[in-house]
């Protein structure tokens, strides 16, 4: 069974679309990340534009940030404060984002960056995530403690101006990093199509140095903002949202996420780094194999953007 | 895929409204099952029937065999074609050309190979085939920064029918009887939306004796039209709502998933 998306001009098969949306989003409930990292992707292979793919796939995360958040504050796991302040980082950066995505499609690039910047950071993220849990596997089978990260020791971070106090992370921090953290997310947001809980989680974790209870609510609460405002934006300045794909993958990833949480309440937390590790390289590989590898076809053809559609 | 067709009965009509005459031009009338296609949720491509009836003088008759050639196309567009190089060891957009005037579907039809039907002068002449595209292709180009514009015209029909947006049909064309012929043509679910032109040719000898132009109009009807259009003319509200469809998605999740 085909459906028409009206905004990508195209058909496609309302399984596929249901399934990706139900796998990615049942990976997600699992390894309790967002996702947009691996939907993305899936999509520009399935021949969506990467423009589209990247704008839906912003306004699809809304609804699974919306919902993962909703269950953090009921938790009471949100930073709202440290949240603002990546938030006022993050609305800089997507902004900045969009408008590069809109220049970058004029240039012909836009599909080359996005390759890029998946290539760059799953292998980064990648990389030291199964370096990370290999190292925990093997001291774990000698029986050597654990090297206890603890927050609270003194970097370079505390020697920056602007210091404001985060209640909940009980810190006492400049909001620089925060803010650059934020930037930094808000700008993959619009140019990867990702929530950029990968980034974020790891930054929040060793730059900041916020307690893991509340990273990940404090995420979700920004990631939610963030993708809200990316979605808005490239409505307006790209026209690339498809609401009907968008609407189709929730669907498919809400359901998913149910079935993936309680797959992974049955995994080790070790397991499942490696496995999410392996899947991150997976894909940072078929991406960058897909840049060397000579094209069966060297022209590509476009309708001008610059004249509207 | 659905076939639109109402093909007997129009047969009737065209073999009452057009008994064959004793003198005068040979000439063609058809005309096609649907003139209105419209995209909907469910659109993934379509046929479509055109039908005719070609009136030969009596004169004319046990005469040289006639061909039949059929063109369709499609609005045209302004097309960017960009050509990858390697750059550092990965595939780059580099050199790039636009093309003003690149019908955005073209699809011949015709009983034979249209080579064999007329010289290619003649089918250039009258804009039928690729070769006769291409030419005119060239003509519509402007900014090459280097490489051979002939690559580029060959690469927009490469790809295009590659995406079988540009068909070439030997054989669509089958006769009933001697006056009444049939063809059908493939819009694929990715057919760029607008006004269609059909073009019939009927060639006697190489040359053509007579031709017929009909229309065809493709555009998105229902929930797909109204998404469109509020994403092209109000791109604000169309965000705005956007979000707020996944703002509720994502509470009636949350919601949900909680009683359990």
């Amino acid at each position: 069974m085909q459906i028409y998306l009206p905004i990508a001009e195209q058909s496609l098969n309302v399984f596929l679309i249901l399934g990706m949306g139900g796998a990615v989003g049942f990976l997600s409930g699992m390894f309790g990340v967002g996702g947009g990292f691996l939907m993305t992707p899936l999509l520009i292979f399935s021949g969506i534009p990467p423009a589209v793919a990247v704008a839906t796939e912003a306004n699809q995360i809304v609804a699974s940030s919306v919902s993962g958040s909703i269950a953090q504050w009921r938790r009471r796991n949100v930073d709202v404060k440290m949240g603002l302040v990546l938030l006022g980082g993050g609305v800089t950066g997507s902004v900045i984002g969009v408008q590069l995505v809109k220049i970058l499609r004029e240039l012909g690039q836009v599909d080359l960056v996005i390759s890029l910047s998946y290539v760059l950071f799953l292998g980064i993220i990648g990389s030291l995530m199964l370096i990370e849990s290999v190292r925990t596997f093997y001291k774990a089978k000698q029986g050597q403690p654990m090297p206890a990260k603890r927050p609270g020791q003194h970097s370079w971070i505390h020697k920056l101006p602007f210091k404001m106090r985060f209640k909940r992370s009980k810190l006492y921090i400049s909001a620089i990093p925060p803010l650059l953290v934020g930037l930094l997310v808000g700008l993959l947001a619009a140019v990867m199509g990702v929530g950029g809980g990968f980034i974020m989680v790891p930054a929040m974790i060793y730059l900041l140095r916020m307690p893991t209870s509340v990273v990940i609510g404090t995420s979700l609460f920004q990631i939610v903002f963030v993708t809200s405002l990316v979605t808005i934006l490239h409505s307006t300045q790209n026209q690339t949202v498809d609401a009907v794909l968008a609407l189709m993958l929730m669907a498919g990833g809400v359901i998913g996420a149910q079935f993936g949480a309680i797959a992974g309440q049955k995994l080790k937390g070790e397991q499942l780094r490696a496995l999410l590790a392996l899947m991150v390289l997976g894909m940072c590989i078929k991406i960058g194999v897909d840049l060397v590898v000579e094209p069966s076809e060297l022209f590509s053809v476009s309708t001008s953007l610059l004249e509207g559609h | 895929m659905r076939v639109l067709s109402l093909i007997g009965l129009v047969f009737a009509g065209l073999l009452f409204a057009y008994p064959p005459t004793a003198t005068g031009a040979e000439s063609v009338e058809a005309d096609l099952a649907t003139h209105h296609v419209a995209v909907k949720t469910d659109f993934a491509g379509v046929k479509v029937l055109m039908f005719g009836a070609v009136e030969t003088p009596v004169a004319a008759r046990g005469q040289a065999p006639r061909d039949i050639i059929i063109v369709i196309r499609g609005p045209e567009e302004k097309l960017r074609v960009r050509r990858k190089d390697r750059v550092a060891g990965i595939w780059v957009n580099s050199d790039s050309a636009t093309f003003d005037a690149v019908p955005g579907y073209y699809a011949i039809v015709s009983n034979l190979p249209a080579g064999e039907i007329a010289s290619s002068y003649t089918l250039r002449e009258h804009g039928i085939g690729f070769n006769s595209l291409r030419a005119n292709l060239i003509l519509s180009s402007t900014g090459f920064s280097t490489g051979n514009v002939r690559d580029y015209a060959s690469a927009i029909v490469r790809v295009l029918k590659n995406d079988d947006l540009y068909q070439e049909i030997i054989g669509g064309v089958g006769f009933s009887g001697t006056r009444l012929f049939r063809a059908e043509f493939e819009l694929p679910a990715n057919v760029p939306l607008g006004d269609y032109s059909a073009d019939v040719f009927i060639f006697r000898a190489g040359e053509v004796v007579a031709k017929h132009t009909t229309s065809l109009r493709i555009e998105k009807r229902g929930i797909e039209r109204f998404i469109y259009t509020l994403a092209h003319q109000q791109p604000l509200i169309y965000g705005i709502l956007s979000v707020l469809a996944a703002v509720l998605a994502g509470t009636g999740a949350a919601a949900a998933f909680r009683k359990k």
